[in-house]
């Protein structure tokens, strides 16, 4: 039996799409790398040097939505949810948006998370659909 | 600071006029953005005497209350419907409008009204 996943995609106007797990969010989110910013930053934990990066840049995130049905819009609220969780402090401005909007907000200095509809099998292999 | 009972009269009066603008399709984006401050109103009480400045900051107190959390889909949903209206020109219908009180505001005043009421 197949359930309903999505995957996040984070896009930047520098960088082209990247995908990512929930887990990587956070970091990935850093256009210098985690890395970077661990030697800039170093002596804080992971979470403070993003929470400083973060507010240094002051970046603004957007999810844009190709589904953009009240559903979905529920569902990414209970992502917000467990990323607040993670991290309380980071989020600054968070938007969720139809995805024709996603060219304005990448020109605004936005960074763009589109959430991509796939497929997971009970085995965990993913398949993302042709109009995702 | 505004007290718990001015929250609670500003989301009553919120409420009225949201079910005023009902009739007048022309600012029927109006509603769904008055609909969403009568919940906001309703939090705000809920949270008194925290006096949260934003969205941001009330969002994030919304997380941390287990009885706010559980309302937080509904929430945000109404949130994420009126900037629609407010940016992107998004005009609801009366059944959409109608839709979003019973699927969400309502929800939101039934459970939050027990614990602001003496």
């Amino acid at each position: 039996m197949a359930t309903e996943d999505y995957d996040l995609l984070v896009a930047t106007e520098a960088h082209p799409m990247k995908s990512v797990s929930p887990a990587d969010y956070l970091v990935a989110l850093q256009p210098a790398g985690a890395a970077a910013l661990r030697r800039t930053v170093g002596g804080l934990t992971e979470v403070d040097a993003v929470l400083w990066a973060m507010e240094a840049q002051h970046i603004r995130v957007v999810t844009a939505l190709a589904d953009y049905s009240d559903q979905t819009l529920e569902r990414v609220a209970e992502k917000e949810l467990e990323l607040m969780d993670a991290l309380p402090e980071f989020l600054l401005e968070f938007r969720v948006v139809p995805s024709e909007r996603v060219p304005a907000f990448l020109r605004a200095g936005y960074l763009v998370v589109l959430e991509q509809r796939t497929e997971r099998t009970d085995a965990g292999e993913t398949r993302e659909d042709d109009d995702a | 600071m505004t007290t718990r009972e001015q929250h609670l009269a500003q989301a009553k009066a919120n409420k009225a006029f949201y079910e005023e603008l009902l009739d007048r399709p022309e600012y029927h984006d109006w509603a769904l953005t008055v609909l969403f401050y009568a919940a906001l109103h309703y939090v705000d009480a809920f949270l008194y005497p925290s006096d949260p400045p934003d969205h941001s900051t009330r969002n994030k107190l919304i997380s941390r209350s287990p009885t706010l959390r559980s309302l937080y889909r509904k929430y945000r949903r109404l949130q994420d419907r009126s900037q629609d209206a407010r940016y992107e020109c998004y005009d609801p219908t009366r059944e959409e409008l109608v839709k979003a009180r019973q699927e969400c505001y309502d929800v939101i005043e039934s459970a939050i009204l027990p614990h602001v009421t003496s």
